[in-house]
């Protein structure tokens, strides 16, 4: 049957404007709009005699500029082109003798326009690329980042002291204050040692011919000011450091602004120091400026500054100079709240170096003991065992070298501390990886590397004879944590949920009949994706949570505050990468499968919409919180396996599967932010919460 | 019109031989002087200066291809350097100068006539009269588009020698027209 058709009223009165007609009329249009015009005329009067009149009227203009120039000689110009030949030949001479430069940009020019139109766009776009990267490179210094740089500098600085043998850190800084009425400004030599393998500390002080040693550190120097005493033989203990302060009254007033702010004294210009002090404030306004040191080496300036109100000897504002050769702290500007005025405290490094203890004068360390009892005694003069805190520092960077690679992530690699050093053992699945694991490792002081790739290892036990599959098990760390999973081969326990859920959005309601066969594949092929990308995104979270528990595990019973800067700083870091990583995965996860689940959970009337997960005890310390995100973390992954792979539940709870899963990923994200808070509370510097907060 | 495109072809062809650019552009100068001249003429006015104009438009030519620069469209190139040259001569002057009676007397005595015939002169003096009454209705932008029209441009090509919009020369083009119409209805 055929359809009535509906006449179109615009299409009857239409009628060309003025403009279309005259374009018509002079063959300006274009080709559909000439037809169109066309077709009009056939048929209405009025527009053709119009058209008619304007071609008359072209006609007739045309006719009457012809009368005047058709016949050229009736138009000429006065002196008839006569002084033509003379110009042209004045600019020829003009071009005789072109520049070198000229002809080359000519010839180049030339050369360059008679390439093939493709060929010479892309190689204008490849010449601006390079350009562009060359330009970048050159300003690669200045590109970087407040934390970045701090963290680079923090690198460089845990891995100096990686060297075995030379355990003392030296460090010789001129101290200057800079003051107004009353102070006057004042400067004072102070020279550090640390030594990194038993933790002892020394530190002098000269201005003049005076000097003094002492053994405290100035951030734990007593409220009072002891500037009534009088200079005295040197001695030891508070005494010294009385004296000292008695030197250098300067010294006394660092010591209070470093226990005010908490800073290391030990550490007075160092990134870790600096660090330390900028996570404790918020909020701040950071800066990285470039500048040239006297030397002519180029280095970065990262300012920090925060608002006030400030308490006396409070830091206002810090300026830390770093040296971008080797990232190494050469000067640090401290601008500090005084009592009635600001003060500027200029801390240059004019000395630094690593030593052996050995080469060390008489002094420095012979009056104090260590801090830290040697493991055991020494057998011979080469063999020297490290002292507890050396091994678990080097523990620490050797599990933080593997963090980077990403090999805690369930790449059966062990970590065993022994009193002679750390063994790193394990299994690598290429031998590119074996290298890479092994390159992360080298230079840890104390730490042996004993990796082997997997052909390495298959080879060996074929030349023992014995086959080693229990050995290769036990190096797994995460498959023995792992229930064994059955997967069915039948249909998942919510296959016709998310059928009907993906048939749902992929039809509308009026979609003809046929299509259902073909819908019913596009929601299988749907259900395939979703399930794949479910069970990935729970795999990562649970690799991470892993990870995180093994830090747990390992680290529990070390109080964070025994532990050095530098490694504290490290673990630190470990566990908040950890607990980002799967917040990511998580909330990722959520994203993907919260649409689909919700749906399901409409259908689902017996199920309580508002289901929630067993409530666990509070617990006070980061590993059990860790523990607890890591067991959460683990039943998300069983459920989701459950729902989206068809794997056994072992517990009686698949009727309310969906529900559940929906309440862990709360109970995730609550206890993961958790941890990341009493990180950030346990942490005498609060180190966690500026990097969370900026990370977020 | 086919000699100048072929003309322009060929100068395009060879405008890399730097060696022979003044000899094209001088060929080319003969063969289009005329209808730069007589657009600049007839829209502007003053003889001696559109003269002046012309041959500064194809100097520029010279010049440009001479370092090494390329002209796609010599033709349409042309024309706009010579408008621009005429407006800033006009610029300079302040006020727009049409063709004025001295100019028409200049133009009509400076022609050559091989057959000095007096009906012929007094025909040839009417026509004069009645384009310059014709373009003295039109404004500026109007004759412009009209006489380039004229040369066999193109709107898109006019539009790029005076730097407006094409519905602007279609527009400028109906009404000049119409203008035109209305003066010889009268």
């Amino acid at each position: 049957m055929s359809r009535l058709r509906v006449p179109s009223w615009t299409k009857e009165n239409w009628h060309p404007s003025d403009d279309e007609l005259f374009c018509y009329v002079d063959g300006a249009l274009k080709a559909g709009e000439n037809q169109r015009v066309k077709t009009h005329l056939e048929a209405c009067w009025t527009c053709r005699v119009k058209g008619e009149k304007i071609q008359a009227s072209i006609a007739s203009f045309v006719g009457l500029l012809d009368n005047v120039t058709q016949r050229s000689d009736r138009l000429l110009p006065p002196r008839q082109w006569r002084t033509f030949d003379a110009k042209a030949r004045k600019v020829m001479s003009e071009f005789a003798r072109p520049w070198l430069v000229s002809r080359w940009s000519a010839t180049i020019r030339d050369t360059f326009f008679s390439i093939y139109l493709p060929f010479r766009l892309v190689g204008g776009v490849a010449l601006v690329l390079a350009l562009a990267a060359l330009i970048l490179r050159f300003h690669q210094t200045a590109s970087v980042s407040a934390s970045e740089l701090i963290h680079r500098a923090v690198d460089a600085e845990v891995n100096q002291v990686r060297r075995p043998g030379l355990s003392v850190v030296y460090q010789k800084l001129q101290v200057r204050r800079k003051a107004g009425v009353p102070l006057r400004d004042d400067i004072v030599t102070w020279e550090i040692w640390n030594d990194s393998s038993s933790g002892r500390f020394s530190q002098r002080a000269a201005v003049g011919n005076a000097h003094k040693l002492s053994h405290v550190p100035l951030g734990s120097l007593p409220t009072e000011t002891r500037k009534e005493e009088k200079l005295g033989s040197t001695q030891t203990g508070n005494t010294g450091q009385s004296e000292l302060t008695a030197v250098a009254p300067i010294l006394l007033e660092l010591g209070q602004i470093f226990r005010v702010n908490r800073i290391d004294g030990r550490k007075p210009l160092a990134p870790t120091t600096y660090e330390t002090w900028r996570r404790t404030i918020e909020p701040k306004a950071e800066r990285v400026e470039r500048t040239e040191l006297s030397d002519g080496e180029k280095a970065l300036v990262v300012s920090t500054s925060t608002k006030g109100p400030f308490a006396p000897h409070s830091i206002i504002r810090a300026d830390l100079v770093v040296r971008v050769k080797d990232w190494h702290p050469v000067s640090e500007i401290l601008r500090v709240q005084g009592s009635q005025e600001i003060r500027d405290y200029e801390l240059t490094e004019t000395d630094f170096g690593l030593l052996a203890l050995s080469s060390l004068g008489p002094g420095i360390f012979s009056d104090i003991a260590p801090q830290a009892t040697r493991a055991i005694p020494q057998t011979t003069s080469q063999l020297v065992a490290p002292a507890a805190t050396e091994l678990v520092a080097a523990e620490i960077m050797a599990r933080y070298a593997l963090h980077r690679v990403k090999a805690c992530l369930g790449e059966p690699i062990e970590i065993l501390s022994r009193f002679d050093g750390v063994r790193v053992s394990g299994l690598a699945e290429t031998p590119e990886r074996k290298e890479e694991l092994i390159a992360a490792l080298q230079a840890i002081p104390w730490v042996t590397v004993k990796i082997q790739s997997l052909a390495e290892a298959e080879a060996a036990m074929t030349t023992a004879g014995t086959v080693g599959d229990s050995d290769s098990d036990s190096n797994t760390n995460t498959s023995g944590e792992l229930s064994p999973v059955t997967v069915r081969a039948s249909k998942l326990p919510i296959q016709d949920g998310l059928k009907r859920y993906f048939t749902q959005i992929g039809n509308s309601p009026n979609s003809p009949l046929g299509e259902s066969e073909r819908s019913a594949t596009d929601a299988h092929q749907k259900i395939v994706a979703l399930s794949s990308q479910a069970i990935s995104l729970a795999d990562t979270a649970l690799a991470d949570a892993f990870a995180l528990r093994r830090l747990a595990e390992v680290y529990a019973s070390l109080n964070k505050g025994s532990l050095e800067a530098s490694s504290r700083w490290l673990l630190e870091a470990m566990i908040r990468e950890h607990v980002q990583s799967i917040r990511a995965a998580t909330v990722r996860s959520r994203s993907l499968l919260e649409p689909v689940l919700l749906s399901l959970e409409a259908r689902n009337e017996e199920s309580a919409a508002s289901k929630s997960l067993e409530e666990v005890a509070p617990v006070s310390d980061w590993a059990g919180q860790a523990l607890q995100l890591f067991r959460t973390i683990r039943y998300m992954e069983r459920l989701t396996a459950y729902l989206f792979a068809g794997a056994s539940l072992p517990e009686a709870q698949g009727g309310h599967a969906v529900a559940t899963l929906l309440a862990s990923f709360n109970q995730i994200d609550r206890q993961s932010s958790k941890l990341a808070d009493h990180v950030q509370r346990s942490s005498p510097d609060r180190s966690d919460s500026a990097v969370l907060k900026q990370e977020r | 019109m086919d000699t100048e495109n072929c003309l322009e072809s060929k100068l395009l062809g060879v405008r890399r031989e730097i060696v022979t650019t003044d000899q094209r552009v001088t060929e080319l100068f003969e063969t289009m002087r005329d209808s730069v001249y007589r657009y600049v003429v007839l829209v502007f006015g003053n003889p001696s200066e559109a003269e002046e104009i012309t041959q500064e438009a194809f100097l520029r030519l010279l010049r440009h291809l001479q370092s090494g620069r390329i002209v796609d469209h010599v033709r349409p190139w042309i024309f706009r350097v010579a408008h621009n040259l005429a407006v800033d001569l006009q610029k300079g002057r302040k006020y727009e100068s049409n063709l004025d009676a001295d100019g028409w007397e200049e133009c009509c005595q400076t022609r050559e006539d091989p057959e000095p015939n007096p009906e012929m002169r007094i025909l040839q003096q009417e026509s004069f009269k009645l384009l310059e009454a014709a373009l003295a209705q039109l404004s500026c932008q109007q004759r412009q588009c009209l006489i380039l029209r004229a040369q066999g441009f193109r709107y898109e090509e006019i539009a790029k020698i005076l730097r407006i919009t094409s519905s602007n020369v279609a527009q400028s083009l109906r009404r000049g027209i119409k203008k035109v119409a209305e003066l010889n209805h009268e």
